[in-house]
């Protein structure tokens, strides 16, 4: 899955590739701020979570993003996914593409996306 | 966490996309904070006859300037000068506190294009459409 979301452009994944929590991925994508690609991503059947923790009633970026170096827009762009053994390769397909079209989607209205391109 | 009126403006936004034969174009928030919203509005005889946004932001945000362009939609300038972010806010059945400041920077995206058609046409815009908030005043720490 994260070879196929880091096919996006200007997408990165957060964090030591290997050294990890197993079953732990943690993207950005530039130019979308996360809560609304979780919200979408939840429309779908994706339960996931962002660094912005909004319903904890902060919206800052994550704290951790911040601390490894992210500068704040880019750290906005967040999405955390957690998957146990029970995910099958379809299911794992299914996230991969949702979140793919769903990045591009919001990247098709986003302002911050024109100039990221245009620069 | 958001009413059924916020989630519809998120998931199905109207009139999102540009104008490119847009004669007013106005940009509020920024990056850091997380929120940027740009109005376009096609203004003839002082009806709004057009309006379109971009923005980059939570769901909320999304949603506010969404509805805040369908109640520009066809009004005069004076109507949408007059609209205000509790106007946005009601309209969409209420947002979370954390949420308010969104509709803020909708009511002040509509604003920021109203002034920037009389910019130019010439017109100085503030003593019409007064000042303009371009940063989310209500989040703390966020945008230091």
């Amino acid at each position: 899955m994260v070879e196929k979301v880091l096919k996006i452009e200007r997408s990165r994944y957060n964090g030591d590739a290997a050294q990890r929590l197993a079953g732990n991925a943690n993207f950005c994508f530039e130019g979308i701020e996360g809560e609304g690609l979780l919200l979408r991503l939840n429309l779908a059947g994706i339960c996931a979570s962002s660094g912005s923790a909004c319903t904890s009633g902060s919206l800052d970026p994550s704290h951790v993003l911040l601390a490894i170096g992210l500068p704040k827009e880019i750290a906005h762009g967040s999405l955390r996914i957690s998957i146990d053994e029970n995910f099958t390769e379809d299911d794992i397909d299914y996230m991969a593409d949702k979140i793919t079209e769903t990045v591009e989607y919001l990247r098709s209205f986003s302002p911050l996306w024109d100039k990221i391109v245009s620069q | 966490m958001y009413s059924e009126k916020v989630m519809d403006h998120f998931a199905n936004p109207r009139n999102v996309g540009e104008l490119p034969d847009a004669n007013g174009v106005g940009e509020v928030g920024n990056p850091q904070c997380g929120d940027i919203m740009r109005m376009y509005l096609k203004i003839k005889d002082g009806i709004i006859e057009d309006v379109k946004f971009k923005t980059f932001g939570c769901g909320a945000a999304i949603a506010t300037s969404s509805m805040a362009t369908v109640l520009i939609k066809g009004k005069t300038i004076d109507e949408a000068l007059k609209l205000t972010n509790k106007a946005v806010m009601e309209a969409l059945d209420g947002l979370p506190p954390v949420k308010i400041h969104c509709s803020v920077l909708a009511e002040q995206a509509v604003k920021a294009a109203v002034a920037d058609y009389y910019t130019r046409l010439g017109i100085d815009p503030e003593p019409i459409v007064g000042k303009i908030q371009h940063d989310c005043h209500d989040c703390e720490g966020c945008c230091g």
